[in-house]
């Protein structure tokens, strides 16, 4: 990119074209209008954010807590109140197929820190905030606004030209969010499917990733899942902040297990995903330290 | 088999994709464990199970399984269906339990899947 493309009509133009679609975030951490006050306040404290959508059981969103509401509750000794009753209501809200110009006059509107995404029915689909815009806005002018739009979320594996065949896609995997378990393993699915690897290996690598990325939500506190795609192999690796694995072969047992009842009523914790990841992997390697987490690195060659 | 035989044998109900009743159904896995619906790798899947968690849903999006069938009257919530409409995949139910479900579908023909290795 030249410099030139730095201006102020470049930036025009993208916050046009680009809508909220592009991007919001979809791994939207949200909770029940039931649950506790106090529970909103450990989950900001824990993640470091500032506010959380509030949705029913049909995924309608019905209201937001923000700190500000928090403090409210600290104040009047209110942390065991259901959210329901301290949460904002009074929503300002915004649609995916909206621009990313339309976000940026709301924002500057109601100077609220975030934005719910919905759909026509009400349905929380993601959560937008200015940062999500700068970092777009940023990666869109590094690299120019002729890239495919899908592939906007992947990075080439190297600067390089000549290694631009290499693929890397690099996902969070929030522990304990069982309500979206699975959505990192969708994504790389996703793009395996966009690159047109065959179906035997994008259903091998499914399996791997979707095995280590449970693992990660229900031990784990937080992990990663980063694929990278060469022409030759597809590379996963999946570490986590967590436990540790204590006794790497008998966790790697068919059966063995230390998941919680929990976890089995998921239809998951019975002792078969490391088995399973082995039976489908090419290669895999496991590195663990009690106390610190999990590196789990599987090869699939093409 | 097309899933519309299917559906008559096993005596279910349709609840996301009638406009999907003529897909071909070669291979049926039956179970309530995720992790050994997911050591399955076949083409044209039906996916029999009691489980009618989200994660049964994520579980067949991985392995592109066909259609779910949730036997013993089971019904999915609407998170589960939800995620099923964005898949596009078929889900139906029937009051009869796994065992006969698999029983009328394996005597109408449809053999299981080999899993790998046996």
């Amino acid at each position: 990119m030249q410099n030139s493309s730095l201006n102020f009509e470049f930036i025009e133009k993208l916050s046009t074209d680009l809508t909220v679609h592009d991007i919001m975030t979809n791994d939207v951490i949200t909770l029940k209008p039931d649950n506790k006050v106090k529970n909103a306040k450990e989950i900001m404290r824990l993640r470091k954010i500032s506010g959380i959508p509030i949705i029913n059981n049909s995924g309608e969103l019905k209201g937001i807590i923000s700190i500000d509401d928090i403090i409210r509750g600290l104040e009047e000794n209110r942390l065991n109140d259901e959210l329901r009753v301290l949460m904002s209501t009074e929503l300002i809200t915004i649609h995916p197929d909206d621009s990313v110009a339309d976000a940026l006059r709301k924002f500057k509107k109601y100077k609220y820190g975030r934005l719910p995404v919905i759909d026509k029915d009400n349905l929380l689909l993601g959560i937008v905030t200015p940062g999500d815009i700068t970092r777009k806005l940023l990666e869109e002018v590094e690299r120019g606004s002729e890239d495919d739009e899908f592939f906007l979320q992947i990075k080439p594996l190297d600067k390089n030209e000549e290694d631009k065949d290499n693929i890397q896609i690099e996902v969070e995997i929030e522990g304990g969010d069982f309500n979206n378990s699975g959505q990192a393993s969708s994504k790389v699915k996703r793009v395996l499917k966009e690159l047109g690897v065959d179906s035997v290996n994008i259903r091998k690598a499914a399996i791997v990733t979707y095995e280590a990325e449970m693992n990660v939500v229900i031990h784990a506190r937080q992990g990663r899942l980063i694929a990278e795609i060469t022409p030759e192999l597809i590379k996963i690796i999946v570490e986590d902040e967590g436990p540790g694995i204590e006794d790497i072969d008998l966790a790697m047992q068919p059966g063995y297990s230390t998941a919680s009842e929990h976890v089995r009523e998921l239809g998951f914790g019975a002792g078969m995903g490391l088995a399973n990841i082995e039976q489908w992997a090419d290669d895999l390697h496991l590195e663990s330290e009690v106390g610190k987490g999990t590196k789990l690195e599987a090869k699939i060659y093409l | 088999m097309k899933l519309r035989d299917i559906k008559e044998i096993t005596k279910s109900e349709v609840i996301l994709g009638k406009d999907k009743l003529d897909l071909e159904i070669s291979v049926v896995c039956g179970a309530d464990l995720m992790s050994d619906v997911l050591t399955f790798s076949a083409e044209n899947t039906l996916l029999l199970t009691g489980l009618t968690k989200p994660q049964v849903i994520r579980t067949a999006e991985m392995l592109e399984l066909s259609a779910i069938i949730f036997v013993r009257g089971k019904k999915p919530n609407e998170q589960t269906v939800q995620l099923a409409k964005e898949s596009g995949i078929p889900l139906l139910y029937t009051e009869k339990p796994l065992y006969e479900t698999c029983g009328r579908l394996y005597e109408a023909g449809l053999k299981s899947d080999k899993l790998k290795g046996e």
